[in-house]
């Protein structure tokens, strides 16, 4: 317990002293790599919180962060062009365009979450990828928006307050989106819900039982996640200010996957660990060649061998109370 | 709709199959108030196959099922454990990774289908905890509370499997060989624990401990081959020469 919250505590500051390491010391990417980390962080924690603790196994949650992306790349066109999308002038108020966008992701995990639920294990597996695959596909196939290409989105959302378009007040608030959205996932979990749908993972017949309906619990969590990696997605479009169809390709579900089971399943604390190592890894490994997963998939096949709770598993999966 | 000392649970012409082997054959059968009702049977006899009808994990082919007067041949598992059908289950079905009070504290959350809070924390809540420790306490698992399930020994397991069951207060309770791996002197301890509970709830008894069963039962109905052949109080049950025969014959 102690030392979940020292790592917490540490990590926290490492996190909050990014910008003042890369300001006056002139390591100006570090900061773009922490806000990297950070982002990827957001959509871990959230598909952390299904597969970890309702056993859920997503492999499509990469959908949820294109159309995140997507819907915010597309009304900035729009917004760029000045050509109105179905009537409506558009808007770069992130007030705006964020709800907009998390409520497409809501309404998508709605509908794959309430049709791949109805089965489990493998297939549960493969209907999330499928779907994955046609978001992957329809991005695709919108020329308008760039097609194969993707889009380029010339200005960033804007908030009060906030100038999003400043390298550091952006990297801060990706940085107060993981905490905020953190601790809401920890409240969830330890949460009179979150104990019914851990112990759907548990015992589901001694649930159901006990007169729970599994789906309303599975799908409710379903789509929380849903909305934690859109926000990601939306995240990324305004730092990359380039949004493309491979958002939403497999291997970045995959790549969400591997990241949580490096990290740590079931700990929310430790796929954030585990998104420093990854992008790291792949910053470095990239360096020295393209064929970076050559070194990369030995790497995440020890973790999952050898520490089999992840990174911080040993030391974060306390009992939450 | 039924006055109160209708039966709780009657099972009318309930009829399963599984291709040629008929598992459930014609069972009419019924759970009064108060009352401890004991199934016995060889392995293989339907017994659990029963169970998994009465509780909706299994839909029969045939026959029908009313808790209370109301049918719910029909109604979900999940429905009808809301309406007041708890079980134990024969294998144990607990929470591995959570404690033993979290056991009990799940099944009084999941009374009434759950709930959708997400900011409060169960394992907070005083009332429900003291009463989760009452039920620890009957169970004789005092002092283990913050155990994780998955440090518990097996016939530990089987006394929280009762407490689980126990806690939400169902008004039928199926018990699928609760003393099931236990050892003599527990399988004495849980049979007194029923003693005390049994005028508190209709009970149906699954159970291959005899001594248990003789003890217990008020009446007694015989499985074999998915057919009751038998059903009365443990004296008619030992009397009976068809019972011998199909049943007490094969063990003596």
């Amino acid at each position: 317990m102690a030392r979940s919250r020292l790592i917490i505590a540490a990590g926290l500051i490492l996190f909050a002293l990014v910008p003042v390491l890369a300001g006056p010391g002139g390591m100006p990417t570090l900061q773009g790599l922490f806000t990297r980390i950070v982002i990827y962080a957001v959509a871990a924690v959230s598909l952390d919180l299904i597969m970890g603790y309702g056993a859920l196994v997503s492999f499509g949650h990469s959908m949820f962060f294109g159309l995140g992306g997507y819907v915010v790349g597309i009304v900035a066109y729009h917004v760029g062009v000045g050509e109105p999308l179905l009537g409506w002038g558009g808007s770069r108020s992130a007030l705006v365009v964020w709800p907009l966008a998390l409520g497409a992701c809501a309404l998508l995990g709605l509908g794959v979450g309430w049709l791949a639920l109805k089965t489990s294990g493998v297939q549960f597996i493969m209907i999330t990828l499928a779907f994955a695959q046609m978001v992957f596909f329809i991005l695709v196939s919108l020329q308008t928006y760039g097609g194969d290409d993707g889009l380029m989105i010339d200005l960033r959302n804007t908030l009060p307050l906030i100038d999003l378009g400043d390298a550091t007040q952006f990297y801060y608030l990706c940085l107060g989106v993981l905490v905020l959205w953190t601790v809401l996932c920890t409240f969830i979990v330890n949460s009179r819900f979150g104990m019914i749908f851990q112990a759907l993972r548990q015992s589901e017949r001694r649930a159901v039982n006990l007169g729970i309906r599994p789906l309303n619990f599975r799908l409710t969590a379903f789509v929380i996640s849903a909305v934690g990696t859109g926000m990601a997605g939306i995240l990324w479009a305004n730092y990359a200010m380039f949004v493309t169809p491979d958002m939403a390709a497999w291997s970045k579900s995959g790549e969400f996957m591997a990241i949580v089971v490096i990290g740590g399943l079931g700990t929310l604390i430790g796929p954030i660990a585990g998104a420093a190592v990854f992008i790291v890894l792949e910053q470095t490994l990239t360096g020295w060649t393209e064929h970076w997963m050559i070194i990369m998939g030995p790497i995440l096949t020890l973790v999952a061998l050898f520490g089999r709770q992840g990174l911080l598993g040993r030391f974060l999966r306390h009992r939450h109370d | 709709m039924t006055d109160a000392s209708g039966p709780v649970l009657e099972i009318a012409g309930l009829h399963k199959a599984f291709g040629a082997l008929v598992a459930t054959d014609d069972v009419t059968l019924d759970v009064r108030a108060g009352e401890l009702h004991a199934l016995i049977g060889p392995n293989g006899a339907g017994k659990s196959t029963l169970i998994a009808q009465i509780c909706g994990e299994l839909a029969p082919d045939r026959g029908r099922i009313l808790f209370e007067g109301r049918d719910i041949t029909r109604l979900p598992a999940y429905k009808r454990a809301r309406i007041g059908l708890g079980r134990s289950f024969q294998l144990t079905q607990l929470c591995m990774d959570y404690t033993v009070l979290e056991n009990v504290l799940l099944s009084l959350e999941a009374k009434g289908g759950g709930s959708p809070d997400i900011f409060r924390n169960p394992r907070r809540n005083r009332a429900n905890c003291a009463r989760a420790g009452e039920w620890i306490d009957l169970v004789g698992l005092s002092g283990l509370e913050t155990r994780p399930v998955s440090e518990l020994a097996h016939g530990q397991r089987r006394q929280l499997e009762i407490a689980v069951a126990l806690a939400r207060e169902p008004r039928l309770l199926l018990l699928d060989e609760p003393m099931a791996g236990m050892g003599a002197e527990e399988t004495g301890a849980l049979t007194t624990l029923l003693q005390g509970l049994k005028d508190r709830y209709a009970i149906l008894l699954v159970e291959h401990d005899m001594d248990a069963v003789f003890a217990l039962a008020d009446r007694i109905s015989v499985l074999v081959y998915g057919r009751v052949i038998f059903t009365g109080t443990g004296d008619a049950v030992r009397a009976s020469p068809d019972v011998r025969a199909a049943y007490l014959g094969e063990e003596a």
